[in-house]
């Protein structure tokens, strides 16, 4: 991908915590310190929300969730800026699953400070257990038909994401998510329309066919199709 | 564009431009799986504009985000985040650190000057590489923290960071135009014009420990 455009911090909040860690270890690379603390403000926030969910969900009574979020930030922030050294302008990794590992430690950490050696035991099972269970817009799942659809398609449509370079996740996030025209998505991510329209039409492909090869779709008994997935 | 993304995009740019609209009225007309997915991108959308407008909110009113920022961009490393998120751990506020500070450096010290130098490692403008272990096991002291973490944290690729800072601004970190380009609002009330730190020629005990590494 080409570097991303933006007029404002404001309008860096619709790329992808890849793109945004891309675009602050490049900074920090150049000594371009505006962009070194936009790109950081922007993709902090975008983890902050989930960092404290899942706080909460691993803490007891006596932690603080937020400040616990915060302090991994800092510590990822702190991460980040010994990698820009050596920053190869390679797409770096899956940020999110790279913040959790750092707030294990940082959870453990404030676990040792607070109780001492007894929750060591909690300690270890902490960092086997399983991820929080909140969807990643954290709402409530509902119980019509339509809602428990939706539910599973937003999976799929997951699943379906992260099959594609980030480069192109970028573009599926802004046309499918944040729901910018082909244009707006062209010009904030520096590829040519028809780019962003072919990789739009690939995964549309792609997830026409995740419908069809999930075997069932609950409460699904229409016959209407999807756009996407009509059989060749 | 599949009618879904067509009704999608009425639903986003409206939204985004703050327009009132109703899902339902979309909603008419499509199959059940069509109208799943319409949901599902509504949904989503929908948590990804709230997150988006408070992070416009934030970057006005939040000092935490504010003080990644100057993280992000100083040449204290992460202290300007840690060193407040270790000082709400430990219950005390910046001029406890100061007071407390000078009393371990030692009762000769200045404790203005003392102040006036933490404030700056949380502020982002003093290079974390002149501050001597002596501070920072002090500071590790007061807050409970670990001393080699806490330097860490301040000297994560500081030094060629400053060095980068300064060849492209020709020279010494204009303070007031860093300020402004990190920020606009000041959650840290001192000011900045009133801090220079000396030549090394007349540096006393003080100035030795926080600029001298």
């Amino acid at each position: 991908m080409a570097n991303p455009n933006f007029r404002s911090e404001e309008e860096l909040y619709a790329f992808t915590p890849e793109v945004l860690a891309k675009l602050f270890l490049t900074a920090r690379k150049k000594g371009d310190f505006q962009t070194a603390a936009s790109s950081a403000k922007a993709m902090a926030w975008q983890m902050r929300g989930q960092l404290i969910r899942h706080a909460k969900n691993h803490t007891g009574a006596d932690a603080d969730p937020e400040l616990i979020a915060d302090q991994t930030i800092s510590r990822a922030l702190q991460g980040a800026m010994k990698m820009a050294q050596t920053f190869n302008g390679d797409a770096p990794g899956q940020v999110f699953e790279y913040m959790m590992t750092i707030q294990r430690r940082v959870i453990a950490d404030h676990m040792r400070r607070v109780r001492g050696r007894e929750n060591i035991a909690k300690i270890e099972s902490l960092q086997a257990g399983p991820e929080d269970q909140h969807g990643p817009d954290g709402r409530e799942i509902g119980v019509t038909d339509d809602d428990l659809i939706a539910v599973h398609i937003d999976e799929l449509t997951d699943q379906v994401m992260s099959g594609f370079r980030a480069s192109h996740r970028q573009i599926i996030h802004m046309r499918h998510i944040v729901g910018y025209s082909s244009k707006e998505t062209a010009d904030a991510t520096g590829a040519t329309v028809s780019n962003v329209d072919k990789v739009m039409e690939r995964f549309r492909t792609a997830l026409g066919a995740a419908y069809l090869e999930a075997d069932s779709i609950p409460g699904d008994d229409s016959d209407t199709g999807h756009n996407g997935a009509e059989p060749t | 564009m599949t009618q879904v993304d067509q009704r999608f995009e009425q639903y986003s740019s409206a939204a985004r431009a703050g327009e009132a609209i109703e899902l339902g009225a979309l909603l008419e007309g499509l199959g059940q799986v069509e109208r799943a997915e319409l949901i599902a991108r509504a949904r989503r959308f929908d948590a990804w504009n709230e997150e988006a407008s408070g992070y416009r909110n934030a970057l006005k009113t939040n000092p935490a985000l504010e003080r990644l920022g100057r993280s992000a961009a100083g040449v204290s490393g992460v202290w300007p985040s840690l060193l407040p998120q270790l000082r709400k751990e430990a219950g005390v506020n910046r001029n406890q650190i100061a007071q407390q500070l000078t009393d371990q450096l030692g009762p000769a010290e200045d404790a203005d000057k003392v102040g006036q130098y933490y404030h700056q490692m949380e502020w982002g403008t003093l290079p974390a590489t002149g501050v001597s272990r002596v501070v920072i096991e002090a500071l590790a002291n007061i807050l409970d923290t670990d001393p080699d973490e806490l330097q860490g944290a301040g000297t994560a690729g500081a030094e060629e960071w400053e060095r980068k800072l300064r060849k492209a601004q020709a020279g010494r970190l204009p303070k007031r135009v860093f300020a402004r380009l990190v920020g606009d609002s000041k959650p840290l009330s001192i000011n900045d014009e009133e801090f220079s730190p000396p030549r090394a020629a007349d540096w006393d005990e003080t100035d030795r420990l926080f600029l001298g590494g």
